[in-house]
């Protein structure tokens, strides 16, 4: 699992590798709380993301409830669009989505 | 597991009560329809009564009464909607379908076999009044447009011929609310739900997302999310359930077959304990409204200066009919309501009640044994708190007795039925009157009266209350009355069935009583001693033999069971007008108040409520059995003899006045020790063939005493009298 945050000024991006899933929700949200603090905007690119489970959705959903701040998540690998497909959030999560990604 | 299945089977039992108590509400209801219109409430209650069993039922599997329940709960729709009218017959009908749905719970809570035969030929004379064809399709029916899964419809052999009722036609619906932890344990929600494609085609899923706390306050290893889910699948119950196998702890897993009607899902809704307070969303979810609809009702509450609930907005706007937001909004108020109840009172198992009146009895025994002894050391200080030691454990003993009484009212409340069964049967008019239901007795008692009393009241309707024809003619209400009552009287409690029929014949019973060679023809008995004659084994008068009584098995069984709980049996009639039985019962069966006796070197105990008063027995009085007190006769007899005693006698013997009922009588002793606590023992079955007494129990030095059985002792003595009286002076008055 990797997390590495590229900040800009009040923006900041995001790269996400590895598992999101009940083994690394919990360091994730630590690292996201303390990144979210400082910044108005976080985009984070979900491409490196290689597994998830309920707890990573939930952590999704979580992440965009952060009070003020705007959290979106890019470029969704097929291992995350077949979860989100899955427990039909793709509108609750309001993130863009690619259709292509979901046939590869 | 093994947790998990102790739970089940203790929700099961709780599903069984909550059963039990909604047949019973559903009873006395048709009961009332019958005298009067029901009005809404009861009709609404009546539905929710079938309804509830049946989603209760399905929770835990038992298919036979989903069944058949649900066929009865049409019928109740239909008269809820005023489709249907309530008459005689129907109600009748409904009445022997509460009756099933009772067994059919029994035979659950028995593990026996499912009366399905009895169920199959409700369901066609139920079918009959929705004039439905039995097992055929039903008219104009709105379901599969896709193929229905077929066994399915082995499982539903009627379908709802009421379209609109109908939603969700073709798939199942799972509402599942996972457990917090279920994350931490390994498991994945959504990668069960995947599972399901196993089975079928998920059609929708809704992510129920409203538990999820905010950023900071989420543990984002806690499970928050909820999943409705329409599945469209051929497989059983069984297998889909199996998917959720591992997760059913902590967890609410619903499964609704397809073709659930709305009244299905409005099960859900109650079965959602929890979620209450999101009516919304869980119509939504359900397909009963769509999110639309929903975000204007909520844009509209909003807008309201004082928030309406959700339910109201979306019924004014027709966004749902009313029974659905009822529903939700009355598992609200349940809710509430019984967080109420529960504060209030306790449940314990009887069990453990018993062991503690158990304990509490040897806690009396050692007290009054400890007082005893205290007693002869000549320290009054000591005695002082002795005394109030003991005094303190006696309200105990109350307390712990009085945690045993029941309102009697529990067994009065089947008779209703009872006798409008029975009525029906005989062809005569009777009405009940119940007074004193609020009487208390010992639980144990009011387990074993119900029978005895059931025998007397079907008595006394077939044999007491005359046909309409002879009641006209005597001037009487063409009406019959029985009347049950019940009242408190010096530490027992008295329960009297009462009819205003013919009364007892004297002449009959004493001629058919000569005829079976019970009594001699020229024995000369009081009225009391001939009405007790049909008490006799084998003795009946009724010319007229019906399935109810006349067989003459019943009364008799009904004495043995009634001295069993050493209770006695009065017979009062008046020829023409009325007969009146009446049951006489000690108020518990675990501890008495006892009057402490000795005759030579054994002791008694004769119970302190039938002691009137202690007299000297009259120097002159020789080998009589009587002596004149106060102008009245009053018999007595000798224990000494009874009991074949031959330890030391007194000089000076005394006589304790006993009553029981309307009777008194003498009992001649030696020594008198007083009142003591008794703690009834049983008697061994070796004892069984020892005459007139009850029971045994310890008293304060460690000493053995013989409970008496006072109305036995007096019966044993009176059979060995009127035998003599019979054989030797057959004339004597």
């Amino acid at each position: 699992m990797g997390l590495e945050f590229q900040r800009d000024g009040t923006q900041s991006s995001a790269r996400l590798t590895g598992e999101l899933t009940i083994y690394t929700v919990g360091e994730l949200k630590t690292a996201l709380a303390s990144e979210l603090v400082a910044v108005d905007a976080l985009e984070i690119d979900l491409t490196g993301v290689t597994e998830m489970d309920t707890a990573g959705l939930q952590l999704m959903l979580i992440a965009k409830r952060y009070p003020g701040k705007t959290v979106q998540f890019v470029n969704h690998p097929p291992a995350v669009l077949r979860l989100v497909d899955l427990a039909n959030l793709g509108s609750a999560l309001g993130d863009p989505l690619y259709l292509a990604a979901v046939e590869s | 597991m093994a947790d998990s299945s102790i739970d089940l089977s203790q929700a099961l039992g709780a599903f069984m009560e909550e059963a039990r108590e909604l047949l019973d509400q559903m009873e006395a209801i048709l009961l009332r329809a019958e005298e009067a219109a029901c009005d809404e409430e009861d009709l609404n209650a009546l539905f929710r009564c079938a309804h509830t069993i049946k989603g209760s039922g399905g929770l835990f599997g038992l298919d036979e009464v989903v069944r058949f329940t649900h066929v009865v709960e049409n019928v109740l729709d239909r008269l809820r909607k005023g489709s249907l009218q309530f008459d005689s017959a129907l109600i009748t009908l409904l009445l022997e379908c509460q009756d099933h749905i009772s067994n059919l719970i029994v035979a659950v809570a028995e593990h026996s076999e499912m009366p399905v035969a009895r169920s199959d030929a409700l369901i066609v004379e139920l079918q009959g009044v929705l004039g439905q064809a039995p097992g055929g399709p039903a008219p104009g029916g709105p379901v599969a447009t896709t193929p229905a899964p077929a066994q399915e419809t082995a499982a539903e052999p009627e379908r709802d011929e009421d379209g609109s009722a109908v939603m969700a036609a073709d798939h199942w619906h799972l509402s599942l609310r996972f457990g917090e932890g279920v994350l931490q344990d390994g498991m994945d929600p959504l990668a069960f739900i995947n599972y399901l494609n196993q089975y079928g085609k998920i059609a929708h899923i809704e992510t129920i997302t409203d538990q999820l706390p905010d950023f900071d306050g989420a543990d984002p290893e806690i499970c928050y999310l909820g999943f409705e889910v329409s599945l469209i699948s051929s497989a059983s119950k069984a297998e889909i359930e199996g998917v959720f196998e591992f997760v059913q702890d902590n967890s609410q897993i619903l499964i609704l077959p397809p073709q659930s009607r709305i009244a299905e899902f409005l099960n859900q809704i109650e079965a959602l304990h929890g979620d209450v307070s999101r009516i919304g969303e869980i119509l939504v979810a359900c397909g009963s409204v769509t999110a639309k609809e929903l975000e204007q009702a909520l844009a509209e509450q909003r807008r309201a200066e004082t928030p309406a609930r959700i339910g109201e907005i979306l019924v004014e706007q027709g966004a749902v009919p009313p029974t659905v937001v009822e529903a939700a909004v009355k598992k609200q108020i349940h809710a509430e309501e019984r967080r109420n109840v529960e504060s209030k009172s306790v449940k314990v198992p009887a069990e453990r009640l018993d062991a503690l009146i158990d304990r509490v009895g040897e806690l009396v025994i050692a007290g009054v044994g400890t007082h005893a002894q205290i007693g002869r050391l000549d320290k009054p200080d000591l005695l002082e708190s002795a005394d109030l030691l003991l005094s303190l454990v006696e309200d105990i003993r109350d307390m712990a007795l009085r945690l045993r009484m029941v309102a009697i009212g529990e067994v009065f409340s089947r008779f209703p039925r009872v006798v409008r069964d029975v009525s029906k049967e005989l062809g005569k008019q009777i009405e009940l009157r119940i007074h004193g239901a609020e009487a208390e007795l010992d639980k144990s008692m009011v387990e074993k009266i119900g029978d005895p009393l059931m025998h007397l009241v079907r008595n006394s309707m077939d044999h007491g209350i005359e046909s309409a024809e002879v009641r006209r003619a005597r001037g009487k209400p063409e009406v019959g009355t029985v009347e049950l009552n019940a009242y408190h009287e010096s530490g027992s409690i008295n329960i009297e069935v009462k009819d205003d029929g013919g009364g007892l014949d004297r002449e009959r019973i004493f001629k058919k009583a000569v005829e079976q060679g019970l009594i001699s023809p020229e024995a000369i008995l009081s009225d009391q001693d001939v009405y007790r004659l049909i008490l006799a084994p084998g003795f009946s008068t009724a010319e007229k033999i019906t399935n109810l009584s006349g067989r003459g098995v019943g009364m008799d069984v009904v004495r043995s069971n009634i001295e069993a709980l050493r209770g006695t049996l009065d017979i009062e009639s008046v020829p023409g007008q009325s007969t009146t039985m009446r049951l006489c019962l000690p108020l518990t069966l675990a501890i008495i108040d006892g009057f402490h006796v000795g005759v030579g070197s054994s002791h008694f105990i004769i119970p302190l409520d039938m002691v009137v008063e202690c007299i000297e027995l009259p120097p002159d009085i020789g080998d009589s059995a009587y002596f004149e007190q106060r102008g009245e006769p009053l018999p007595f007899i000798r224990l000494r003899d009874v009991f074949g005693e031959e330890g030391p006698a007194h000089p000076r013997p005394r006589i304790i006045v006993v009553r029981f009922g309307s009777r008194r009588a003498g009992l001649v002793v030696d020594r008198i020790y007083g009142k003591c606590q008794t703690v009834i023992k049983p008697l061994g079955p070796l004892f069984a063939e020892v005459p007139a007494v009850s029971g045994s129990t310890i008293i304060g030095n460690g000493d053995v005493g013989m409970i008496l059985d006072i109305p036995a002792l007096i019966r044993h003595c009176s059979d060995i009298e009127r035998s003599y009286l019979r054989l030797a002076r057959p004339v004597a008055a």
